[in-house]
């Protein structure tokens, strides 16, 4: 994507190697490895306990990593305190200092580096420009809302001009119209200053709309490092294709492999897709996944994988319409917009759902243990 | 009101029979006989059993003779000393416990408590035992070799009763300042070490801030147990550590002036309650933060 380089000599803006972190027994980041481009919208994205706010715990200093190492700008800064290193935080409560007000909570990370009084002051009134919270430098944490505490913990972030900015779920406190307005307020922001920001959340969304790249991680694991097209349409793991948007599951046995073809029975007939990256051979057991959006409903034209099923619902979600239906116990949901959906007409109980053998995509069976479900 | 039915809670004279033992108790033990005390401080004695009128003569007392407006000073000193010796001990353990320990954090809460369960007079006595003659201090400076003779400057002195009197003050001024300091988020030490700060700074321009109201009870509770005290003045304070308490309960001894007695002791009692009273009302900043 435009807007990220690499440093000449090809070193990163972080990079974590063989990252491990260990708390007694339970082991939160399992063998870690990221090069985070700069200037780059880096997220950590997953479910809660995933490790992704403790990699970036590490990435900040606050967190010492039991294994492994730690660089910013190509330089090991695996034993370097928080203190020392050039790289902020964004808290998930903002952690604004309830007994000095704005100014002087701007002021705090200048003071640390014994910036002197005047030049100071302009640094803090530009950067309350630039979060647009300027005239707010008397107020105190207890008269601000969560939005504007949120701007000033950026703009107290950002006066140091980092040479890195971590977040950590900075929005999760927000309502949703003010989150999606922060989320292109924060993408605008890094942009302009051209910052490498590290952003870690659970929202999957969030991720995909703000990030250059993602990395999904799960269990102290990465799963895939990718750009948000990447994550959506090639998942490396059925995890990621659980994780990121939704997504229909057809268990099945392999029956037959071609050159880059795979033929899976299942739902009463033979299931033609595309061979994944994993080796699968006659007679193992599969996991087709197949979005939503893709499947057609009553289709005139003819596709590789055509079923009979029932109609279970159809319900109206204000963007679009979720149409649910069922085969042999198993669910199928078809997603429309308006347009689509006007042009279905009518809908009887019996219909018809196809897609084409590309937009499956085949895991192992056994990779059913880590799909996510609620 | 309408909604008040029997079910929800006691109406009327019911609710004030419930409360009627603590009304009962705060009046005869408390009340009435700090009021008997009032009204005998407005009394002058002239001799046995000879009492005058309403006078002001007791309180005129305390601005006329030196020595007792002189000790009333050097007590509200010596409380000073006190508190801030007790706070200064207290802040880093209390610190350590709230912060740094993780496991045995109950047990060494219990650890820091359980002397009070210890009758008050035996701990002093403690003290006695300590910074005495043939004491724990002089046998351990004469057995590293520091002092030859036992020196006995540790004892019967004003150091000895600021000594004991911080002791006694510890658990008091433990226990606000240990609930300030658990109760800063954690976010806050993070997000100051972030910045720019290293342990030091950090404690020195966040913690201790945010853990002001826990220091002003703190300083307060040691200040009030400390100015009025006349046991340990009386045990191991000599003449050198008398302390106001000493002439109040003197009154009450062989002098056997309870008149004055209890007007010197409303004085001791009306400048703590508006020490306590301004500190409450612009000290305190009890709920500001957290």
């Amino acid at each position: 994507m435009s807007g990220t380089k690499e440093v000449k000599d090809g070193v990163f803006a972080i990079e974590l190697v063989g990252v491990r972190k260990a708390f007694k027994e339970v082991v939160a980041v399992d063998t870690v490895n990221l090069k985070i481009r700069s200037g780059e919208f880096f997220s950590l994205l997953g479910p809660s306990g995933c490790g992704k706010t403790t990699t970036l715990r590490m990435i900040a200093g606050l967190e010492t990593p039991t294994g492994g190492t730690i660089l910013l700008a190509g330089e090991d800064v695996t034993g370097v305190p928080a203190y020392h290193r050039n790289v902020n935080t964004v808290f998930q409560d903002y952690a604004i200092f309830p007994h000095m007000n704005v100014y002087e909570n701007i002021h705090y990370p200048l003071r640390m580096r014994k910036i002197p009084r005047k030049e100071a002051h302009e640094k803090i009134m530009s950067v309350l420009k630039l979060v647009n919270m300027d005239g707010f430098q008397r107020r105190y944490s207890s008269q601000l809302s969560g939005g504007q505490r949120q701007r000033i913990a950026l703009a107290r972030a950002l006066v140091n001009e980092p040479k890195a900015l971590l977040l950590d779920e900075p929005l999760g406190a927000l309502d949703f119209k003010l989150r999606v307005a922060m989320q292109s307020a924060l993408k605008e922001l890094q942009k302009k200053l051209s910052m490498t920001f590290v952003y870690v959340t659970h929202d999957q969304t969030e991720a995909i709309t703000m990030s250059d790249r993602i990395a999904v991680m799960k269990g102290g694991s990465v799963h895939q490092v990718g750009t948000p097209d990447e994550i959506y349409n090639n998942p490396k793991t059925a995890f990621v294709a659980s994780f990121i948007g939704e997504m229909n599951y057809i268990e099945g046995r392999v029956v037959e492999t071609l050159r880059d073809r795979i033929g899976i029975d299942a739902l009463g007939s033979t299931m033609r897709c595309v061979k994944g990256k994993y080796d699968m051979k006659k007679g193992d057991g599969a996991l087709i996944c197949v979005r939503p959006e893709k499947l057609h409903l009553n289709s005139g034209k003819k596709m590789a994988n055509e079923v009979a099923a029932k109609l279970k619902s159809v319900v109206f979600r204000g963007e679009d319409y979720e149409v649910k239906t069922t085969l042999r116990g198993v669910e199928l949901r078809a997603v429309f917009d308006h347009k689509e959906f006007r042009r279905l007409g009518g809908l009887r109980p019996d219909v018809k759902i196809s897609w084409q053998a590309d937009d499956a995509i085949v895991f192992p069976l056994d990779m059913k243990r880590e799909l996510i479900s609620y | 009101m309408a909604e008040d039915t029997a079910n929800d809670r006691p109406g009327g004279a019911r609710r004030y029979i419930v409360g009627m033992p603590v009304v009962i108790w705060m009046l005869v033990l408390v009340v009435v006989p700090v009021l008997i005390m009032l009204s005998m401080s407005f009394r002058v004695k002239l001799g046995p059993q000879k009492v005058t009128p309403f006078s002001l003569g007791n309180y005129i007392e305390f601005f006329r003779k030196p020595i007792y407006w002189r000790l009333f000073l050097k007590s509200l000193r010596i409380s000073i000393m006190v508190s801030v010796v007790a706070i200064v001990t207290s802040y880093p353990l209390a610190y350590f416990i709230a912060r740094k320990v993780k496991r045995h954090r109950n047990l060494l809460f219990m650890l820091i408590i359980t002397p009070l369960w210890v009758s008050y007079l035996i701990r002093i006595i403690a003290w006695r035992t300590i910074l005495g003659n043939m004491g724990l201090l002089n046998l351990t400076l004469m057995k590293l070799g520091i002092i030859r003779q036992p020196i006995s400057l540790f004892i019967y002195n004003q150091f000895a009763v600021i000594v004991t009197l911080a002791y006694i003050a510890i658990p008091f001024v433990f226990i606000p300042l240990y609930t300030a300091l658990e109760k800063i988020p954690k976010n806050l030490i993070d997000a100051s070490i972030d910045l720019g700060a290293n342990e030091l700074k950090t404690i020195l321009r966040v913690v201790i801030p945010l853990s002001s109201p826990g220091l002003i009870t703190g300083f307060m509770l040691s200040f009030i147990i400390a100015l009025g005290d006349y046991i340990i003045p009386q045990q191991i304070g000599g003449s050198g550590g008398m302390m106001y308490g000493n002439i109040v309960w003197s009154q009450f001894g062989i002098i056997s002036n309870w008149h004055l007695g209890s007007s010197l002791g409303f004085i001791l009692f009306a400048v703590a309650a508006i020490i306590i009273g301004i500190v409450r009302r612009f000290g305190s900043k009890e709920g500001v933060y957290f």
